[in-house]
This record gives structure tokens, C-alpha cells and sequence, in this order.
């Protein structure tokens, strides 16, 4: 599909102004790269980043509705619509909200370009970032400490504000947290669920993806309470990143690496609560690795808590056990917060004394 | 004497082995034969992208981490991931190049079953040696202090106390286990498992149990706690309303056999107890129809109430069939084959007493090797430090092995303010009194003796009053008494094929020893005479 109008932008003066100056090479650096293409394009001097909606991606996706045998393009056409104006309004909802830690849509518009069968291009663009983590964590390999806290840091700021005004942004992982000179902010806001806002995905359980995702979800048990699913599911994502800062991996592969095959999701065909005995053993077994890839011995204790607050296997058990304790959010990131602001400024304080 | 194995009424209590173990045994799978989801693929070319663009070991891991919880491995971008981490392993984190071996296999697949194949590979220290379980311990409570919430390491913990006897310690380990998984089947059956092994009248072990399965709504459609219900119900001698809902569960098309074979077995043990023989048989055969190790003990032991049922145990290729197999190959007079399985037996289960009692009173008084028999119970006593049959067995082999005062330092360590059977009492009399004999006491031995045959007739059992016989007339002959010819007076009333296999090899090595006896003896008159 590499024939489709949103890969023939290159070289284009937008009718907005915008100059698009190189395509990106597909590479999930930049978001929601199965649907869209990126490219970097230029206005006044500013370079930033344009997400193209790629027809042929949403098509490659595409069943036919309930009682119809074929595709219909114009669904497609519907669907990747649906995806934009929602990414779009979404993206305008947190910015009015005063959501900060979030990649916001800059500009947006719809391209024509004729030869094509689906000539129009829909197109939003962003914020040009240095980068995901996953680019900073291989350049600096002894990054320091004080650098991933804050950046963790960030990111809890930022999925706290969401939650706050009520959107989950359930696709938290290394590749959409995208690092900028001074701070680390959330990307890919099209994966987002917000209650007041109908979205192509409002009626899925989950919507990001799945390697990162949370086991109830890869064993298919959903909480019924919208609230509590989604953030429980952001709550764990967010303690799969303090994974992959400190060994580099996904704390989900690490899960499935200590689940027996018999209790695998791919395998188990019987309750999620059976099972959970067995996934905190697995749980346990895995932190106790990760502890071990935990460099600086002095936050070990602290990154373990963390992670085991953040992504125990059970939903209800997930969370800070203060917040769990008190009737409320037991998914709140205000002491999260507060716990990953500590950890930079010991970090940094470490770093000054040497 | 040995104590015998006693044919009590076998129930099908779980057996209780290491967790990891019983997840390779299917034990802990679904029991739910349908597929009730269809596993979806997800696609991973957004990581095997990025990888190809920054071949680096953070991507690689990337790719490795989707790889592995999508289950889609087999990408040859997967494997050169795993291959640059692991080429790249002084830079990568350990979790990195875990997953990265992982990919690859490199991960060592250990052997569940026991590898000894015949008695001279037996010692003590291969059937027990307490020294790991120690460390065992030390390791589970480092565990739980770093992550207190895991109830496997509780059963674990439990499990490595049973095996060393300390009782107060595995009941508390498991009943934190129990109140972190209350409902889970491992800790469930588990729990089972020991709360039978310890309970006594002085306790309420098994109630505290019953009340854990009977409240939990996951009995009624789980056939494996079913029927561990079943067996705890049946001990209490209570009726379980579980039988009915068991029975629903087996002819319901929607548990698979391998998962309903010991609820089947439980079942068939509850109807043959209650002399529906044709029910029983029915629901063993259920049973067969994909046994593990515990329901062809069950069927092994219930042959000798219904010969009907006798099987073929060779037929049926189980893991950890030991139990069944010691038994079957018992009745078979395959002695060897006995003794082997009986160690596995115990290998496989060893907090228990029954492959102990089984293997050396099948060495003592069968194969005549004492020194089996000896390390067998050494290693059953570090289980069950101060059990008076384990004792008794002891000081019965020592003394065979006329070390007789040895014998009587073991038989001190008995503590007669425990709870003792009439059995047990009778068999620690005659070893008393085989010490005495060994000894050069008779007179003395021989009182004890009479005194045990006495009682063992009083509480009229027959196969404990013929060994008692049997061992009393084998002392007299031994030291050439002037009795010989009333013991043996009372050896020819014992019938001469006795069902009991024991009894038979028994009364057919006194037979003999009395048949040397009388050759020497008459030996010695014509030689007297010649001269």
C-alpha cells in the first residue's frame, strides 16, 4: 500500500503552509505507525512532525460489517475519518483542560492529492521530538538515574492529568513516550479513551497495545467499572515503563516468562481470578530479576515497591496500598508522583556529591 | 516384628508435591474441555521495524519483549534479536538476555521423575538428605520477605517442614497460604493433603479444612476440589453433598477425564465402601479413562475388595505412578521391582510414612536385607522423629541384623504417652521381645512373645497373630530351645497357602529354617552314634 496518497506528501507545500520536507521511515518512533506515515515538514523555520492517516493501513485492518461480505471502502474512508477528528478533538480537549505532559496536536488539515483512488489525506501535526525513549536509553547507555526519574516523573504527571479530566490513555510504552530537550511527554493520544468524548474505540475494553498491556487483558478478564479498567490498565503501563527504564524489557514478556505454558494466555481456558495465585508467583520470580538489573543498589528497595504497586497482577490489588486503603482512586499517581520526584532529587543530590 | 502396611480404607487424598511439579502433571490446567476463547494473533511488525531501522539492544529487547508475550517467535528478526543481546550480553541487562536465551531455548528443562533404576543406587542420603531442605527454607523465607503476598511460597515452605517433621510450622505456613488463596485449587488440595497427614484427635485439622472447600463456590464446578471435598468428608464420616454435583460434573461432556479421574476414583471408593460394588465399578472405569498416579493407587487398592477391578498397571504410562506399581508389583512376588518403586514412592512423596512402612517391612521380612530396610526407615524417621511404627521397624531390623542393642536404644526413643495403636503396641512387645531372645534373654523373650501372639488373637488379627507366630517359632528354632516342637506345632495350624504374602514367605522360611534344623540335628545323632 506504499502507492497510498499519505505516502506521496514529500515535497508538498501544504495548503496550510506547512512544507513536508522528508518522509519518515516507518518506524514506530513516531506513533500509530500501522495506520499513518511520517514525515517532518517545516513552517517559519520551525520543523516539526506530521502524522499522515494512511488509508491502506486502516484498510489492511478492515472487515466487512455485520451482514455484508465485502469490504466497503467508504467504511474505510469512515473509519480512518472517525480517527482523526477524534485525535484531533482529543487532543484539543487536554490542551483546553491545561494538560501539559501530552504531545498535542500543533496543526491539522486534509490534504488533496490527486492520482489516487482515496486522494485525501487527512493529517495532523505535532511537536518534532528528539526522539522516543527507547532512542535515548541506547545512546546513553549508563544514563543516569536522575534523568529516568525524571522522565518517569513526567510521564506520571502526565497520565494524572489525563485521568483527571478523565481520559485514559491506555498505550503507555516505550515508543510513545517521546523525549524532548527538558522533559518527556506522552504521545499518540489516538489510542486514548476520554468519557466524554464518543471515539472510534469508546467500546473497547482495551485499545492500546498489546505487548504492554496489563495480564487481565491478555486473559480477557475486564473490570466492569469504566474507571477503574482503564485506569488500573494505565496504572500498570506505567509500571511496565519503570520496567523497560531499568532492565530493558517489558514487564508483561518478563510475566509470561515465569508463567508455566499450561497458565499462559494463550493456553487458559478458565478464570482470571484461578490463576492469580500462580501470576503473583510469576510476579514475584520476575521482580526478583529485576531487582537484580537495578544497578544503583540505594534504589533498589524503592523501584521494586514501585513496580510492585504498580503492576501486581490483580487490579484491585493494583495502585498505591494508601490509595487502595481509602475509598476513592486507588489508581491516583499523586504519591506516585511524589515518590518519583523524591528518587530524581536523590539522584540528582548523588550525582552533585560525586 | 515390622509393623505391616495396613490395608486401612484408602481414600483419594491429593497428593502433594512441589508446585512446579504439579503444574508439569496438568494437575492445576482448566478442567473445561471446551475452548472458550480463540486465541487471537497480533501482529509485531511495528517492533520488527524498529528493530531493522536501530539494530540496537534496547529495540532488540523491544522486539524480544512482543515477541514473547504475543507468542509470535517465529520471525527470523526474532532470533537475530536474541542473537545481537546475547552477543552484546556485558552490555545488556539480565533480563534482557534471560528473554534472549529464552528465545533461543537455552533454558534447561529439568526431569521430573526419579532416575535411580535399582536397589544398590539406594542410600539414605538419596532418599532424604535433610541438609537441602534447610536451605530450601532459608530461600522461601527470603523469598516471602521480599514479596509476602505469593501463597505458592507459603505452600512450599509448608511442604519442606512437613518433610522434616516440624508439624506446628508447616500448619502455620499453609494456613497463610490458605487465607492468602482461599480458593485456589493448589493451596487447596495441598492444604488437604497435610491437614490428613496431621490430624489426631486432639485436633481440628480436618474441620478447619472441610470449612475452606465446603464455602468455596469453585468445589461445586472444579472436579479436582470436588474431590479432594469428597475424600475429607468421607474421613470425617460425614456425607458429602459434593458426591451428587461430582456426579453431575463427570457425565457432563465438559471436563475433560484426565481432569475428573480422581473425583471418578472418590466417587467409586464412597460406592464400594458402601457396598454398591457395580456402582464403584462404573465410576473406576470412568476413572481410567485418563488416570494419574493417585487414582491407580486407588483402583490398586480397591482390587482387594473387588477383584474385578484388578488392572494391568503396566498399561497405563503415568508420571509418578509409583504407589500402584509398588503394590501391584508386590502381590506379583516382583520383590525388586517393589522396593524400587517404593523409594520413588517416597522420593516423590516425602513426608510420608506409607512407602516407608511399605519398603522396609518388604525388605525386613521379605528380601531379608536389613540394611534396606534400615535406611529406608532413616529416612522415613526424619519426617516423623517419634513414630512408634517407624521405631518399631527399626529396632525389628537392627535386631535381625543382630545388632540387638542397638535395636533396644531405638525401641527407648518410642514415647508411650503419644497416641499408639493396639497394632503398633503388639508388634513394639514382640520386637521386645525378638531384642531379648537376640540376647541371650529367651525366657524373658519368649514371654513377650507369647504375650504379643495373645493379644494380637484378642483383638482378632489373624495376619498379626500368624507373623507373631511365625517370628516367635523362627527365635526358638534359632536358638535351639526345647519349644521348638510346640511353636512349631502351632506354625503347622497356620494354613498352608495364607493370603497374605507375607504370612506365606514367612511360614515357608521358618518351614525351612526347622527343616535345616531337624537335618543338623539328626546329622549330629548319627555322628554321635558312628562315634
Amino acid at each position: 500500500m506504499e502507492n497510498n496518497a499519505a505516502h506521496s506528501l514529500e515535497g508538498l507545500l501544504l495548503k496550510s503552509g506547512w512544507k513536508v520536507l522528508k518522509k519518515q521511515e516507518r518506524d514506530p518512533n513516531q506513533s500509530g505507525s500501522n495506520f499513518s506515515v511520517g514525515y517532518i515538514v517545516e513552517k517559519n523555520g520551525e520543523k516539526c512532525f506530521l502524522k499522515a492517516f494512511d488509508f491502506g493501513g486502516f484498510l489492511s485492518i478492515a472487515i466487512p460489517k455485520p451482514g455484508e461480505d465485502e469490504i466497503d471502502p467508504v467504511d474505510v474512508i469512515n473509519d480512518m475519518s472517525n480517527a482523526y477528528i477524534y485525535e484531533r478533538d482529543l487532543s484539543k480537549h487536554c490542551q483546553d483542560k491545561h494538560v501539559t505532559k501530552v504531545s498535542f496536536v500543533k496543526d491539522s488539515g486534509q490534504e488533496y492529492v490527486p492520482g489516487h483512488s482515496v486522494p485525501l489525506v487527512p493529517y495532523l501535526i505535532f511537536d518534532l521530538a528528539e526522539g522516543d525513549v527507547r532512542k535515548a536509553l541506547s545512546l546513553f547507555d549508563d544514563l543516569d538515574y536522575a534523568w529516568r526519574f525524571k522522565s518517569l516523573h513526567d510521564i506520571a504527571v502526565g497520565i494524572k492529568q489525563l485521568h483527571s479530566i478523565e481520559v485514559s490513555h491506555q498505550d503507555v510504552k516505550p515508543s510513545n513516550i517521546l523525549v524532548f530537550q527538558s522533559e518527556s511527554k506522552l504521545g499518540d493520544l489516538g489510542r486514548s479513551i476520554c468519557r466524554n468524548l464518543e471515539g472510534p474505540y469508546s467500546n473497547r475494553a482495551f485499545t492500546g497495545d498489546r505487548t504492554y498491556a496489563p495480564p487481565e487483558i491478555w486473559y480477557r478478564f475486564y473490570v466492569s467499572d469504566w474507571r477503574e479498567r482503564v485506569f488500573a490498565t494505565d496504572c500498570y503501563m506505567l509500571g511496565s515503563l519503570v520496567v523497560f527504564y531499568f532492565a530493558g524489557v517489558s514487564m508483561s514478556a518478563l510475566l509470561r516468562k515465569h508463567i508455566p505454558d499450561e497458565f499462559s494466555w494463550e493456553y487458559w481456558q478458565g478464570e482470571y481470578k484461578e490463576l492469580v495465585p500462580y501470576l503473583e508467583n510469576a510476579f514475584e520470580k520476575a521482580l526478583v530479576e529485576i531487582v537484580e538489573d537495578i544497578e544503583m543498589e540505594e534504589y533498589r528497595a524503592e523501584i521494586k515497591e514501585l513496580i510492585q504497586y504498580l503492576c501486581n497482577p490483580l487490579p484491585e490489588r493494583r495502585g498505591h496500598p494508601r490509595a487502595i486503603q481509602r475509598k476513592g482512586n486507588s489508581y491516583g499517581m499523586d504519591r506516585f508522583i511524589t515518590i518519583f520526584d523524591v528518587l530524581k532529587r536523590k539522584a540528582e543530590n548523588n550525582i552533585t556529591r560525586y | 516384628m515390622a509393623n505391616l502396611l495396613e490395608n486401612k480404607e484408602r481414600r483419594v487424598v491429593p497428593n502433594w508435591r512441589s508446585f512446579n511439579k504439579t503444574v508439569q502433571l496438568g494437575e492445576l490446567n482448566s478442567f473445561r474441555s471446551k475452548e472458550r476463547f480463540i486465541h487471537n494473533t497480533f501482529s509485531i511488525n511495528e517492533y520488527i521495524l524498529g528493530f531493522n531501522n536501530n539494530p540496537t539492544i534496547i529495540h532488540a529487547a523491544d522486539l524480544l519483549s512482543a515477541a514473547i508475550s504475543n507468542a509470535e517467535m517465529q520471525y527470523s528478526e526474532v532470533e537475530e534479536a536474541a542473537k545481537l543481546i546475547l552477543y552484546n550480553s556485558e552490555k545488556a541487562t539480565k533480563s534482557q538476555i534471560a528473554l534472549a536465551n529464552r528465545v533461543l531455548e537455552k533454558e534447561q528443562k529439568s526431569n521430573i521423575e526419579s532416575n535411580f533404576n535399582n536397589i544398590f543406587e539406594l542410600n539414605s542420603s538419596i532418599l532424604l538428605d535433610p541438609i537441602p531442605l534447610y536451605d530450601n527454607i532459608r530461600t522461601l523465607k527470603n523469598r516471602i520477605r521480599f514479596y509476602p503476598n505469593n501463597s505458592i511460597l507459603y505452600v512450599e515452605l509448608s511442604r519442606n517442614y512437613s518433610i522434616l517433621g516440624d508439624q506446628d510450622s508447616a500448619i502455620k505456613a499453609m494456613k497463610i497460604a490458605l487465607h492468602l488463596a482461599p480458593t485456589n485449587r493448589f493451596v487447596l488440595r495441598c492444604a488437604t493433603r497435610l491437614f490428613v497427614h496431621y490430624h489426631s484427635q486432639n485436633n481440628d485439622l480436618l474441620d478447619y479444612v472441610h470449612y475452606y472447600l465446603r464455602n468455596n463456590s469453585m468445589t461445586a464446578i472444579d472436579p479436582w476440589l470436588a474431590s479432594a471435598e469428597i475424600s475429607i468428608a468421607t474421613i470425617r464420616g460425614r456425607n458429602s453433598r459434593y458426591i451428587k454435583k461430582g456426579i453431575e460434573l463427570i457425565n457432563s461432556g465438559n471436563i475433560h477425564p484426565s481432569s475428573y479421574t480422581e473425583l471418578a476414583s472418590g466417587i467409586g471408593t464412597v460406592e464400594l465402601l458402601n457396598g454398591s460394588l457395580k456402582k464403584g465399578r462404573q465410576f473406576f472405569e470412568k476413572s481410567l479413562i485418563s488416570p494419574n498416579d493417585n487414582s491407580l493407587a486407588q483402583i490398586e487398592w480397591a482390587s482387594s475388595k473387588d477383584n474385578r477391578l484388578e488392572i494391568s498397571q503396566e498399561a497405563y504410562d503415568v508420571n509418578f505412578n509409583y504407589e500402584a506399581i509398588a503394590v501391584d508389583a508386590y502381590h506379583n512376588e516382583n520383590f525388586n521391582k517393589a522396593i524400587i518403586n517404593a523409594a520413588k514412592w517416597f522420593t516423590d512423596q516425602p513426608y510420608s510414612k506409607r512407602p516407608i512402612v511399605f519398603a522396609s517391612n518388604l525388605a525386613s521380612t521379605i528380601l531379608k536385607d536389613q540394611k534396606t530396610s534400615i535406611q529406608f526407615i532413616n529416612a522415613g524417621l526424619v519426617s516423623h522423629p517419634y513414630d512408634p511404627v517407624l521405631i518399631n521397624n527399626l529396632a525389628y531390623a537392627l535386631a535381625l541384623d543382630n545388632r540387638p542393642r542397638d535395636a533396644a536404644e531405638e525401641l527407648e526413643k518410642v514415647r508411650y504417652q503419644s497416641a499408639i495403636s493396639e497394632t503398633t503396641k503388639i508388634c513394639l512387645k514382640a520386637t521386645r521381645g525378638l531384642i531379648l531372645f537376640r540376647t541371650g534373654r529367651e525366657q524373658k523373650g519368649r514371654d513377650l512373645y507369647l504375650e504379643a501372639i495373645r493379644e494380637s488373637k484378642k483383638i482378632n488379627n489373624t495376619t498379626l497373630n500368624w507373623i507373631a507366630i511365625l517370628n516367635y517359632a523362627r527365635e526358638e528354632i534359632n536358638c535351639n530351645s526345647e519349644y521348638i516342637n510346640e511353636a512349631m506345632a502351632v506354625v503347622n495350624s497356620i494354613p498352608a497357602s495364607p493370603s497374605n504374602l507375607e504370612v506365606k514367605i514367612l511360614k515357608e522360611e521358618v518351614l525351612q529354617l526347622y527343616k535345616k534344623f531337624q537335618h543338623g540335628k539328626k546329622h549330629a545323632k548319627s555322628t554321635q552314634d558312628e562315634k
